[in-house]
């Protein structure tokens, strides 16, 4: 059993997709790749009693329910091929106690795998991940805030986990062994190693999880800084706005606006990217390299150079200014993706609508004073009641009626 | 401004246009004074700002735009209230006022007359035609046109034949004064020109015409009024990118593209204020020439008509300055206005969401309520028991429907008795 348990932001939704598009091929090759979604999102989710969405606030999302780990581990349980795999980004950082319960509840021989990369190039795409979720500050606020003192900002305790390194794999390491515990760096100049690393773990042919032509995969792409700029200005309005549930942000506005506006255009080469200052860059590899010593010290097996998690990635010495336009196409595809997530949204509701419209049970018949049509109308309109309740209802209502009578005529 | 003579008591004043020439003022100012104009002897009936659901329905004219799949018949009641509302004032003048009314074919406005049953006076607004073009392809715009404007204005001011475009019947100045002279007599219509020289001759021309205090509708704050502003080159560049996007395929209802797009997005974005070195606008000198040309010809025909002027004629056709030619549109946008359109058509689509739930809410309580009553299985259990929860799974049945049902079963189930006995032969 393969258990890729993160980190976010390293590949890991490529893979995902490689191996849900193969599903078959790797059943074929004797590898379960569990469920139908694309990744084991919702079980990680459930097991965790993490809310998917806005975790505080009046509109926060519901935890999924536990069935959808219940579900996972019955499928794996049942499995009768030689091996599982397993992916989730966020199982890395799960607290021991539910990492524990997730080794006890799959009831295998458990192996896990985590993905990481060099620390400072994330900064930017995992500001970008925050801005998907609705925060308001821009760049620099974030680096300061996450970056800025030792101690970890309250408001980003995911940040926190996420890049505390060497504690996520002692903790897993602790749980399933270090022999048992591989960590893979990824490498910009080998691109390939991901999927490979995969395809020797899971004794799978090489190139069945790396050739996937992915489709999607630009929804995934960073964004520009006029577009994560657009993204900042409009979450205050959003986040502030009571009637936005997560539901709608998710739907209307994430898969809708944000979406729409990543997949649907391809951004000028010159338009200017998000990279982190100088400073920020430096801070986030000087944490990486105390983690990349931790880990060498764990006995964990790694794939790739543990250096290469604490150099220092491109960065420019003094955060550029906001941008204050946009280019026309972003906010078209911005609007228009509202625009089709809405219609598709309230289209379903409509059909739903008029699905149960046709479907509502005719109403009770008129009566014309005839015994007869007064006989019909009742014959409609008890219908669904059993005839021994219907018969024994009367019979109760008779003995009140009399029980009355008899009491009013005594007292009289 | 000399003074013009009031319109006789209890007569209607009837604002027929022209578009994007004062009308908005007059209405919002209007609807926003209407206890005020009560007290002083004016009645402007109905609630809205203007009278446009009246005019529409009067014309049998189908609200609609480009992008919306459908469109939506205006209900004839909106004119018979109207109607009866002017029928019902005997006293007052009456204001009625929307833009399309100058462009009704020549039955429809016949029918206008005849059924608010009262004296008619007709009063145009009209401005300088050459400065109307960009806010009037900007209008085409905003109901989901997707011209840029030098393919609107080959369109409208080139040469062509027989296009009978609704800009035509927009800019015949002298044919619509034509029409109304004709239906309500000429002495009974009035040509008020604007002139930026001076803003007041608007509200004041009105004032006089119906009685009121000089500075009374003038004196209303429409500053705030942005949903009537000009957009800048960017936005309509976006617009139209939008619209181009749009076209064919929102699959939409009229009031619920209406709701996103105008009601949402649009209302959102003219919120915005534009920064004042934002590019605007700009026509083409030979479209300037062309529309001022064809104005000057209006110009004569209404000088030549006779009809009561209040202003210089002239200044409708008076040269504007152009460029020679349109500017590249521009490939960026504000930010703000952007998320300004962005956010009020995620706005509009929020509440329509919720409306859309609540009748779906609504559905699913029907789907299962739609009779009265609810299923009730066989009791169980000891009788006494089984007579208790029969009475009360069944208290909201009056015992008439009981019995009626309970006499309509057993019939029901003597008949199919009689019908499955084997019938012997003799």
């Amino acid at each position: 059993m393969l258990l890729h348990v993160g980190l976010p932001k390293t590949g890991t939704t490529a893979l995902q997709n490689a191996a849900a598009r193969r599903r078959r091929a790797l059943l074929e090759h004797g590898v379960l790749y569990p469920g139908t979604h694309h990744n084991h999102s919702w079980a990680s989710f459930a097991v965790a009693r993490r809310r998917r969405g806005w975790g505080s606030g009046p509109n926060k999302a519901a935890v999924p329910p536990i069935s959808h780990w219940e579900d996972l581990v019955a499928e794996v349980r049942a499995a009768e091929t030689r091996r599982v795999l397993v992916s989730h980004e966020y199982f890395a950082e799960h607290s021991a106690t539910v990492c524990e319960r997730v080794v006890r509840d799959l009831d295998r021989d458990v192996h896990v795998v985590f993905t990481m990369r060099n620390q400072s190039s994330l900064l930017s795409s995992t500001w970008q991940e925050y801005l998907k979720n609705g925060i308001t500050l821009d760049f620099p606020q974030w680096l300061e805030a996450v970056l800025g003192s030792d101690e970890d900002p309250e408001q980003f305790r995911a940040f926190a986990k996420r890049t505390a390194l060497s504690d996520s794999v002692a903790k897993w390491a602790r749980i399933v062994g270090p022999e048992r515990v591989t960590v893979a760096v990824l490498d910009k100049d080998n691109p390939s190693l991901l999927t490979e690393t995969f395809e020797s773990l899971l004794d799978v042919p090489r190139g069945l999880l790396g050739d996937v032509e992915l489709s999607g995969a630009r929804a995934n792409r960073s964004m520009t800084a006029p577009e994560a700029e657009l993204v900042r200005s409009m979450n205050a309005d959003l986040r502030g706005h009571e009637d936005v549930s997560w539901d709608l942000f998710r739907g209307l506005y994430r898969l809708g606006a944000i979406t729409s506006m990543l997949s649907e255009r391809e951004p000028a080469p010159d338009e200017p990217r998000i990279l982190p200052p100088r400073w920020a860059a430096e801070a986030a590899a000087a944490r990486a390299r105390g983690h990349v010593e931790a880990i060498a010290g764990l006995g964990v097996t790694v794939v790739g150079r543990l250096d290469d998690l604490a150099a220092v990635g491109p960065s420019i010495p003094e955060p550029e200014p906001t941008p204050d336009a946009v280019p026309v196409q972003a906010a078209r595809e911005a609007t228009l993706g509202t625009f089709w997530s809405a219609a598709k949204r309230i289209g379903a509701l409509e059909e739903q609508i008029a699905a149960l419209s046709a479907a509502a049970r005719p109403p009770v018949p008129a009566t014309d004073g005839t015994v007869r049509s007064h006989v019909r109308a009742g014959l409609v309109a008890t219908e669904g009641i059993a005839s021994r309740a219907l018969v024994l209802a009367l019979l109760g209502r008779v003995a009140v009626r009399t029980k009355r009578l008899l009491r009013r005529g005594r007292r009289a | 401004m000399s003074p013009v003579a009031p319109i006789p008591a209890g007569g209607v004043l009837l604002h027929v246009g022209m578009p994007k020439s004062g009308t908005t003022a007059i209405q919002r100012a209007a609807s926003q004074l209407r206890t005020e104009l009560l007290e002083h002897g004016v009645r402007y009936p109905g609630d809205r700002y203007n009278h446009s659901l009246a005019s529409f329905a009067v014309a049998e004219r189908p609200r609609k735009a480009t992008l919306a799949t459908g469109h939506k018949k205006t209900d004839e009641s909106h004119w018979t209230g109207l109607v009866a509302e002017v029928r019902a004032e005997t006293e007052r003048r009456v204001l009625i006022s929307h833009e399309f009314f100058a462009e009704h074919p020549a039955e429809v406005c016949r029918r206008v007359v005849a059924e608010l049953d009262r004296e008619v006076h007709v009063v145009f607004t009209m401005r300088n035609q050459a400065s109307l073009l960009a806010s009037t392809w900007q209008q085409y715009l905003k109901s989901g046109a997707t011209w840029t404007f030098d393919e609107w204005l080959d369109l409208v001011l080139g040469d062509r034949t027989g296009a009978n475009h609704s800009f035509d019947r927009r800019t015949d100045l002298s044919g619509v004064v034509d029409k109304w002279g004709g239906i309500v007599g000429l002495e009974n219509v009035t040509v008020v020109v604007l002139d930026r020289a001076e803003p007041d001759r608007l509200t004041d021309t009105f004032e006089d015409l119906l009685d009121l205090p000089r500075s009374l509708l003038g004196a209303v704050d429409l500053s705030g009024d942005h949903a009537n502003r000009s957009f800048v080159a960017s936005e309509i560049e976006l617009l139209r990118e939008l619209n181009l996007a749009l076209r064919g395929s929102t699959k939409l209802s009229w009031s619920q593209f209406r709701e996103l797009y105008r009601g949402g997005g649009i209302f959102r974005l003219l919120a915005r204020e534009p920064g004042t070195d934002e590019a605007t606008i700009a026509t083409p000198q030979w479209a300037v020439d062309e529309m001022t040309a064809r104005a000057r010809a209006h110009v004569e025909r209404l000088a030549a008509s006779g009809v009561r002027v209040v202003g210089d004629l002239e200044a409708l056709a008076r040269p504007v300055r152009g460029v020679p030619q349109t500017p590249p549109a521009p490939t960026q946008v504000p930010l703000l206005a952007a998320r300004a359109l962005a956010l009020g058509i995620l706005e509009g689509a929020v509440e329509l969401d919720a409306a859309a739930e609540a009748r779906h809410r609504a559905a699913l309580e029907r789907a299962t309520t739609a009779r009265s009553v609810r299923p009730v299985p066989a009791p169980r259990g000891p009788w006494r028991t089984q007579v208790r929860t029969s009475t009360r799974a069944t208290q909201d049945v009056p015992a008439r429907v009981l019995a009626q049902a309970l006499l309509g079963r057993t019939a029901l189930r003597l008949r199919s008795l009689v019908d499955r006995s084997p019938r012997t032969k003799d």
